[in-house]
C-alpha cells in the first residue's frame, strides 16, 4: 500500500513538485518566524526579568497593585538570603523602588528611583541599556552618590557634583527628603529607561525611612521558564519563613501584565498571518488529492474489484496525502534549519534606529532580527501542520470510498 | 477443437441442477435493475443458474445481455434487486461494502478486458498485489508469483511496468494475480477483447491448462468464438435472461 500510495505520488512529477513546494516553503516559513518571534519573546522576558529583578519577585502584599510604601519585605536582605540558598535559585537581587520628585535649585522632575547592591547586580546598567557618560557608578565611598540619566541630569540643569533632593511619602506617609550628590551621569540607549536614577540600597532605604525593609526581591531562576511551577513552592516557603508579613511571590508576568498582553498579541498576530498562508497551502493539497482521486475512477474501481474495501481506499488516499506532506516537511524542515542558522548567527538587519517600541514602561530596542529554536514550539507547530495537510485529504479520501467499482469501471472504461 | 450439440434445455433457467455437494454457486431468481431516468433496464430478469466446481464456462450473449452483471452480482461487485446468491455456501447477495471486497479478496479472482493493472507497479507487484492485501509474508508471496510468472513466460518480465509489456503480456498478468491467491472462483470478463486471436488464443489455452492444474472455477462472459470454443458449458443470455444452457465434450 505504501509502495503503490509514493508511486502514486510521482505520476504527476511536476505538480508534486509545485505542491510539496508550497508546502515546505510554508512549513519552512512557519518554523522560521516562530523562531524569530520566539527569540524576541525571550528578548523581551529578559528584559522584563531584569527590570523586574528575576523570574520571581517577593514583595509586600500588594505592592505590584498600589505601589506605595506601605508594602513593604522587612528585614528583605536577610530573607533574600535564605532564598538565595534554596535549590533552583542562581541569584538575588534586593532592591528598593521608590517613585518621588527630584529637585534641584533650578529645577524638578519626577523620577524613579531604584536603591539596589552592586554587588548582587554588576550588570544593572547593561541589562537595562544604560552606560557610564560621566562619573563613577555606586562606588563604595559615594554613600549618597546618585546616578542620573542624562534626561534627568538636563531637566534638572544639574552636572557631575550638584546637589539634587529627592522628595517622597514615606512609610508613614509623612513627607521626607533626601540629599544627594550627583555622581554618575548615564547614557540611555534609544527608547530606553529615561527616567530611571540609582543609588546604594541603604541610601534609599534612608531616605524612604525604609529601616531595613526593601520594596521587592528580584529571584533569579537557573530556568526561568521554570517560573510558574516554582512559583507555588516559594510562596509557599516565604509564608512558611515569614507567616504574619503577607508577603506576595509573582512572576514577571504577573508584575508586568502589559508585556504580556504585548508578547501574545504578537504571536497571535503572527500567527493569523501564518494561518492565513497555510489555509491556502491546505487548498491546494485539497485540490491535488482530489485530482488524483478524480483521475483515477477506473483504478479505485479495479482495487475494489480487486478486494480494496472502503477503509483500505481511505487509507490510500490519506497515506499519499501524509507522504507528500511528510516528504515536503521533511524538505521544509531542513530549509527552516538553515534558514534559523543563518538568523540566529548573523541575525536580520533592519537599518539604522530599527524597531522601537515601549510598553509597560520596558523600551524594546531591536536593531536586527535573531531567532531561537524552542524544540517544543517547533514539534508543536509541525505536528498542526500535519493534521491540517492530512484534513485536507479527508474530501479526497471519502470520494474514494464512495465509489462502486462498478460504476468506477463502467462510466470510465 | 471440439464442439457438441446442446444439450435439451427447454428452460434454460430451470436447467437440471447438480446434486448439492457439487454446487459452488447458486444463483436463485436474481433480478437487477437499473433505473435510467424513467426507465427500468432488467439487466438480469429472475437468473437461476448453478455452477458445479472446476467448470469452464462462457457466458455468451449480445451487449447487454447482462453477462457482466451475472458476473458481477456473483463476484459481490453488484447487489441484485431481488433473488439470491450463494457462492460457496455463503450468501453474497446482499453483503455491505466491506465485506464484499473481503469476499472478492479472499475467493474471487477477477480479470478484466482491460485497464487491468495498476500502472505504478510492476508486473511481479501487480501480481503479488491481493497476496500483499491478504497479509502473506514477502517470501510466500514470491513463491506463489514467480512459478506462476514463469509458467506464462514473463518470469524475465516480471520488474517491467505494465506500460513496457504488450496486451496479451498484460492480461497474462491479470492472470496469475487472479490465480495466486488460490481463488474457488475466477471472473473474466471478456479477458479477449483487446487481444488479437493469436493472442487470445494463446491467453485461453493458458487459462484453460491452469484451471486443469488448480481445479478452480472460471466463468467468462463473452462474445469471443474462442472462448466459447474452449468452453466445456456455454450460458446463453438475451435480455437479462439465459436463453440456452448448451454443454460441450472436452475442448
Amino acid at each position: 500500500m505504501w509502495t503503490l500510495a509514493w508511486r502514486n505520488l510521482w505520476r504527476h512529477r511536476a505538480r508534486t513538485l509545485i505542491v510539496g513546494s508550497a508546502i515546505a516553503l510554508s512549513y519552512a516559513l512557519f518554523l522560521i518566524l516562530i523562531g524569530i518571534e520566539d527569540h524576541s519573546g525571550e528578548e523581551m522576558s529578559a528584559k522584563a526579568e531584569d527590570f523586574v529583578g528575576g523570574a520571581l519577585r517577593v514583595e509586600g502584599g500588594e505592592f505590584t497593585a498600589m505601589r506605595t510604601l506601605d508594602h513593604l519585605v522587612p528585614d528583605g536582605v536577610a530573607l533574600a538570603e535564605r532564598i538565595a540558598a534554596l535549590p533552583q535559585v542562581r541569584n538575588v537581587r534586593v532592591e528598593v523602588e521608590l517613585q518621588g520628585l527630584l529637585s534641584s535649585p533650578r529645577n524638578n522632575t519626577g523620577a524613579d528611583l531604584r536603591g539596589i547592591d552592586p554587588d548582587n547586580w554588576p550588570t544593572a546598567l547593561e541589562d537595562l541599556g544604560l552606560a557610564v557618560a560621566e562619573g563613577r557608578f555606586l562606588h563604595p565611598d559615594d554613600a549618597t552618590g546618585i546616578a542620573l540619566t542624562r534626561t534627568v541630569a538636563r531637566e534638572l540643569s544639574v552636572a557631575l557634583g550638584d546637589r539634587v533632593v529627592l522628595t517622597l511619602s514615606d512609610p508613614d506617609g509623612e513627607v521626607t527628603r533626601a540629599l544627594f550628590l550627583v555622581a554618575t551621569i548615564l547614557d540611555v540607549e534609544p527608547g530606553g529607561f529615561d527616567r530611571i536614577a540609582f543609588t546604594h540600597l541603604q541610601a534609599a532605604q534612608r531616605a524612604a525611612n525604609l529601616g531595613d525593609a526593601v520594596t521587592g526581591i528580584g529571584v533569579q531562576l537557573a530556568d526561568s521558564r521554570q517560573r510558574f511551577r516554582l512559583q507555588p513552592d516559594l510562596q509557599a516557603q516565604v509564608d512558611q519563613w515569614r507567616p504574619d508579613q503577607n508577603l506576595a511571590v509573582l512572576t514577571w508576568d504577573e508584575v508586568l501584565p502589559e508585556l504580556v498582553a504585548m508578547i501574545e498579541v504578537d504571536r497571535a498576530n503572527t500567527l493569523v498571518f501564518l494561518g492565513l498562508i497555510f489555509l491556502v497551502v491546505v487548498f491546494a493539497i485539497a485540490n491535488t488529492m482530489l485530482m488524483s482521486v478524480l483521475e483515477r475512477i477506473r483504478e479505485f474501481g479495479l482495487l475494489g474489484a480487486l478486494g480494496l474495501g472502503p477503509g483500505h481506499l481511505i487509507r490510500l488516499v490519506f497515506i499519499e496525502g501524509a507522504l507528500l506532506t511528510l516528504a515536503a516537511m521533511a524538505v521544509g524542515l531542513a530549509i527552516a534549519l538553515a534558514g534559523h542558522t543563518a538568523i540566529a548567527t548573523w541575525g536580520i538587519p533592519l537599518g539604522e534606529g530599527g524597531l522601537e517600541y515601549e510598553t509597560a514602561g520596558i523600551s524594546m530596542v531591536d536593531f536586527s532580527l535573531y531567532s531561537t529554536l524552542i524544540p517544543l514550539h517547533w514539534i508543536r507547530t509541525s505536528v498542526l501542520i500535519f493534521v491540517l495537510s492530512m484534513l485536507a485529504s479527508i474530501y479526497p479520501a471519502l470520494r474514494a470510498m464512495r465509489l462502486e467499482p462498478t460504476e468506477a469501471m463502467r462510466t470510465w472504461k | 477443437m471440439t464442439s457438441t450439440a446442446p444439450e435439451a434445455s427447454p428452460s434454460p433457467d430451470t436447467a437440471a441442477r447438480p446434486a448439492a455437494e457439487d454446487v459452488l454457486i447458486e444463483v436463485r431468481d436474481v433480478s437487477r435493475i437499473y433505473t435510467q431516468g424513467q426507465l427500468e433496464v432488467r439487466a438480469l430478469d429472475r437468473v437461476s443458474v448453478t455452477f458445479a466446481p472446476g467448470e469452464f464456462t462462457a457466458i455468451a450473449g449480445p451487449s447487454g445481455s447482462g453477462k457482466t452483471t451475472l458476473l458481477n452480482v456473483i463476484g459481490a461487485l453488484d447487489k441484485p434487486s431481488a433473488g439470491s446468491v450463494i457462492v460457496d455456501g455463503r450468501e453474497v447477495a446482499q453483503l455491505g461494502r466491506a465485506e464484499g471486497a473481503d469476499f472478492r479478496l479472499r475467493h474471487v479472482g477477477f480479470v478484466f478486458q482491460a485497464y487491468n493493472l495498476l500502472p505504478v507497479l510492476t508486473a511481479y507487484e501487480n501480481a503479488e498485489f491481493t497476496l500483499a492485501l491478504q497479509g502473506l509474508p514477502k517470501t510466500e508471496r514470491r513463491e506463489r508469483v514467480m512459478p506462476l510468472l514463469e509458467r506464462v513466460g514473463l518470469g524475465q518480465k516480471a520488474d517491467r511496468r505494465p506500460d513496457e509489456l504488450s496486451g496479451g503480456e498484460q492480461q497474462r498478468v491479470a492472470v496469475v494475480r487472479a490465480l495466486a491467491s488460490k481463488p474457488n472462483l475466477v471472473l473474466a470478463d471478456e479477458p479477449t477483447a483487446n487481444l488479437d486471436r493469436k493472442t487470445g488464443e494463446a491467453l485461453l489455452d493458458l487459462m484453460l491448462e491452469l484451471q486443469r492444474e488448480h481445479g478452480i472455477t472460471f466463468l467468462f462472459s463473452t462474445h469471443d468464438p474462442l472462448v466459447m470454443e474452449r468452453a466445456r458449458r456455454i450460458l446463453r443470455m438475451d435480455s437479462g435472461r439465459i436463453v440456452a444452457d448448451e454443454r460441450q465434450g472436452e475442448a
